[in-house]
């Protein structure tokens, strides 16, 4: 069982509150409160109620509500009811006129933080993120002690995204753990948090984290304000925040980026970017994100800088490869033949000897045959799903080359296009990539090398239009920033890496001192 | 945007030139083509590959690695049309290699050849042309050739490597001999391809099954075009001189006799001559200055010492004696067949264009058979190999 202590919790949710229970006052019966809660919840049998009497009185003086699974029942045993037990009997009668609520909460100090709720919208919302809840005859106020505790996942070594070199940890699906994973690596007091609950009905925390000072307070802005405009029920990840907060929400690029790893996150607040945490996922967002981003990976900062640039560059290179390669072989084997050379064209010629589909098609069968190959693998069970995608591919592969329905050129080009596919470190990106290349594969079947050269236009235009975050997509390359060139298109040597992005604060912009 | 993507679509589908989609098992790729003038009609030979014969992945069939397509017709494209008769797919001259015109028809003129051939869309420039010497270009093309299975392939690759290696030969592209035929001060010159063994046998399989192919081909001889018309052929020696003279000599080997039925090997590795022109008292005068390099390769005769300084003195003076008699045997040659396949006249019309406009309609016939050509040979021998003087006593 993983424990997790929840403490100084800000929260600015009063304006989130389900709207029927947000001015509800509580009763000052506590029976009257504990019936009312449990008619509310339909009787639901996780809502744990307890009540403490007074010698002698029928009426509840005091009760303790929490929901089962979601607090440490243990404490609440142990502890406040102990308290209780000892404060409440000593007043003997007279508890609705002392102000027996500042002493229990004194005395509660001792376990945790107590906090104070006037309606019944902000008791529910208390409740029902595991907090304790403690009611007090003739008290308008019912107290919140945060003993929330439920079982999460440890932290563990990403499977998504993997390095050879650099810090294995990757991020959980709770919140709290996630932003102490961050604070760890920068300890400054410059790090800030906001958090913010979206979601009528999930409620689910979202956390900006920011260097302030080195995030751009026209960013912050922006974010804070998309995230404060976002009206919808329920939050269960990130990618639900990442597509309302998209600036154009009908690109096939991804204009936030995500990530599992808590360096890559705090590499970039270092560089004056925002990141989002949302309660539940382990996907972190980074906003704003540049093109260049989704072809970095964090291992390329702790491998030498001459390995991490020739890694960049294949990266880039694979990308153009799985982007271009079918659609350029079904392009010039059937529209620009003069550009092989002859003994290429006889052996391409020979293989296709007796195919009966036209390149195009064969491509598309291929590329559709690998694409259910791999969305398979990734469904079926794990146990199974490597090896069955493994041969599958194999067996299709083959018996399809020797049966005569497609070349086996065809199968070079359509493995070479998915082993490339997956150099990328940011798996978002490798999506646009996959769905653009079926688009170029029919420009070309339709219009050769011009088709490709106008669809190439096409997708360049595009993104030089995006923005994140009213940042430019492309940049550096696009408009062209000099000294972001530096960890571009290859990484200069980290000795040689002065200045912060252009996308961060001017003011404080270098990252080496010199002296 | 959409109505961006719309307009640029319809761009590409109104304006490109991009409707030509063929699959590649939809070609007759032709490597090489032969024409052959013959009864009034060109026979025009396609050489086209069978993929499956030369790909190693398919096992091989007893099918010939190449076929031999042949259409007829009044007119050069007649006969290629005519060749859909007879072949299954339509033709793909992207990717020829090598074209071979019949002596017959070179005797009677290219241009029609060459023009059909420059017409065409499909058709690259940089493929060579070849003259079969006393032979039919339907019968070079028919051959069955050893190491190399498709026969052009073999003889374009054997041209480019004598052409570098060997004098005697030049591999002349379609874009080339568009030029000379254009110039007024300058004629065609083409390598010639011969059979050797009978035709028959080298159309048979058997042919490629011996040690030493029965019949297969040989470049031999430089053919002298006059206007387009095939007028004579250089000798192997004076082919050297022709190479020589005009620049196109890379590396060949010189043989010098230092005594009785022996001679010196001399490989040259590189040559590099120029032509200046003069008018002295209205006349024209070139000067062919050649400079070359070679060592020695073979040394045959005991009795010469190639440690002395002096001794290779004496091989250069005999190399230069070699050169200029190749290039004084050539210029002879060209001037019987009143044929300035050196481009002595284009370099006359460069430097001095007023006389050159004067002389231009007689220098083929007046001027040129009466031209006077000096040589100004210098010759180094660089080294003599990896030892001096044989350890051969």
């Amino acid at each position: 069982m993983h424990q997790q202590q929840f403490t100084n919790r800000s929260s600015n949710n009063d304006n989130q509150m389900l709207p029927e229970y947000a001015n509800i006052p509580i009763d000052p019966a506590v029976e009257n409160n504990l019936l009312r809660l449990r008619r509310d919840m339909g009787g639901s049998d996780d809502l744990v109620m307890r009540k403490i009497h007074n010698e002698g009185m029928n009426m509840a003086a005091a009760a303790v509500v929490y929901i089962d699974g979601l607090s440490n029942a243990m404490a609440i045993n142990q502890y406040i009811f102990d308290v209780l037990d000892y404060s409440l009997p000593r007043y003997g009668e007279d508890t609705s006129t002392l102000d027996t609520g500042a002493l229990a909460k004194k005395l509660l100090n001792g376990m945790g933080p107590i906090r104070t709720v006037s309606d019944l919208g902000s008791l529910y919302q208390s409740l029902l993120s595991g907090e304790a809840i403690i009611l007090l005859r003739g008290h308008q106020y019912a107290y919140c002690a945060d003993i929330r505790e439920w079982k999460g996942r440890d932290v563990t070594e990403s499977t998504n995204q993997t390095s050879i070199r650099g810090p294995r940890e990757s991020f959980t699906e709770t919140l709290r753990t996630n932003t102490s994973l961050i604070r760890r690596k920068i300890k400054d007091p410059r790090l800030w948090l906001e958090t913010v609950t979206i979601g009528h009905l999930t409620k689910t925390d979202v956390t900006l984290m920011y260097i302030n000072g080195l995030a751009k307070p026209s960013v912050l802005q922006m974010v804070r304000d998309r995230l404060g405009k976002i009206k919808i029920d329920g939050i269960l990840d990130s990618g639900y925040i990442e597509e309302l907060i998209e600036d154009n929400k009908w690109s096939l690029f991804p204009t936030v980026f995500n990530t599992e790893l808590p360096d890559n996150v705090a590499s970039q607040l270092l560089e004056g970017r925002v990141a989002i945490l949302v309660e539940g996922t382990p996907n972190v967002l980074i906003a704003p994100t540049q093109m260049v981003t989704f072809f970095q990976s964090t291992e390329d900062y702790y491998q030498r800088s001459f390995y991490a640039s020739l890694l960049r560059i294949l990266r880039f290179g694979s990308v153009f490869i799985s982007l271009l390669f079918p659609s350029l072989y079904i392009a010039i084997t059937t529209f620009h033949r003069d550009m092989l050379p002859a003994s290429l064209l006889i052996s391409l010629a020979a293989q296709r000897e007796g195919v009966p589909f036209p390149a195009f098609f064969e491509a598309l069968i291929m590329e559709i045959t690998f694409e259910i190959l791999r969305e398979a693998g990734l469904r079926m069970p794990r146990a199974i799903g490597q090896a069955v995608s493994v041969v599958g591919t194999l067996v299709i592969g083959q018996a399809a080359v020797e049966a005569g329905i497609v070349s086996a050129a065809m199968v070079i080009v359509v493995s070479v296009t998915a082993i490339s596919t997956f150099t990328l470190p940011a798996y978002s990106m490798s999506i646009p990539v996959r769905i653009l290349r079926f688009a170029f594969m029919g420009v070309a079947a339709s219009f050769g090398l011009f088709g490709i050269i106008m669809g190439f236009f096409v997708l360049m235009l595009h993104l030089c239009a995006l923005r994140s975050f009213g940042e430019p997509f492309m940049s550096p390359l696009s408009p062209y920033m000099h000294t972001d060139m530096q960890d571009a298109l290859f990484r200069l040597p980290r000795w040689l890496m002065f200045k912060r992005p252009d996308s961060s604060m001017g003011a404080s912009s270098s990252r080496i001192r010199k002296n | 945007m959409l109505y961006k993507i719309a307009i640029s679509m319809l761009c590409l589908l109104m304006l490109t030139g991009c409707w030509s989609r063929r699959e590649l098992n939809e070609l007759l790729i032709v490597l090489g083509v032969g024409v052959d003038w013959e009864d009034g009609h060109y026979l025009v030979s396609f050489q086209v590959v069978n993929p499956s014969e030369i790909s190693n992945q398919q096992k091989r069939g007893d099918r010939p690695p190449s076929t031999l397509f042949q259409g007829r017709g009044k007119t050069l494209f007649e006969a290629a049309r005519a060749v859909t008769a007879e072949a299954p797919r339509k033709v793909y001259a992207g990717h020829l290699q090598i074209y071979v015109i019949g002596e017959e028809a070179a005797r009677r003129g290219i241009n029609e050849i060459v023009d059909n051939v420059a017409r065409d869309n499909e058709a690259r420039m940089d493929f060579n042309i070849i003259v079969a010497k006393g032979a039919r270009a339907e019968d070079v093309l028919k051959l069955y050739t050893p190491v190399e299975k498709l026969p052009s392939y073999s003889m374009q690759q054997s041209l480019q490597t004598s052409e570098k290696n060997w004098a005697p030969t030049i591999a002349v592209t379609l874009d080339e001999a568009i030029n000379k035929l254009s110039s007024q001060g300058s004629e065609l010159a083409l390598t010639g391809i011969r059979i050797i063994g009978s035709p028959e046998v080298g159309e048979t399989k058997q042919n490629v099954e011996k040690f030493l192919p029965p019949s297969r081909f040989r470049y031999s001889g430089i053919a002298a075009f006059k206007d387009d018309k095939l007028s004579g052929w250089l000798n192997e020696k004076e082919s050297r001189g022709y190479t020589d003279i005009t620049n196109n000599l890379v590396s060949t080997s010189i043989a010098i006799p230092c005594g009785d039925q022996r001679y010196l090997g001399i490989e040259v590795t590189s040559s590099s001559s120029k032509i200046k022109t003069r008018v002295a008292n209205g006349y024209p005068e070139v000067e062919v200055s050649i400079r070359t390099e070679g060592n020695v390769v073979e040394r045959a005769c005991t009795d010469m010492d190639l440690s002395d300084p002096s001794t290779i003195k004496k091989v250069e003076g005999q190399t230069k004696q070699a050169i200029l008699d190749n290039a004084i045997a050539a210029v002879q040659r060209a001037k019987e067949l009143k044929s300035d396949i050196f481009g002595f006249g284009t370099r006359m019309e460069k430097e001095h264009p007023v006389f050159w406009n004067q002389v231009k309609d007689q220098w083929r016939n007046e001027y040129f058979p009466q031209l006077k050509v000096t040589y100004k040979i210098k010759m180094f021998i660089r080294d003599t190999g990896t030892i001096e003087n044989s350890t051969i006593r």
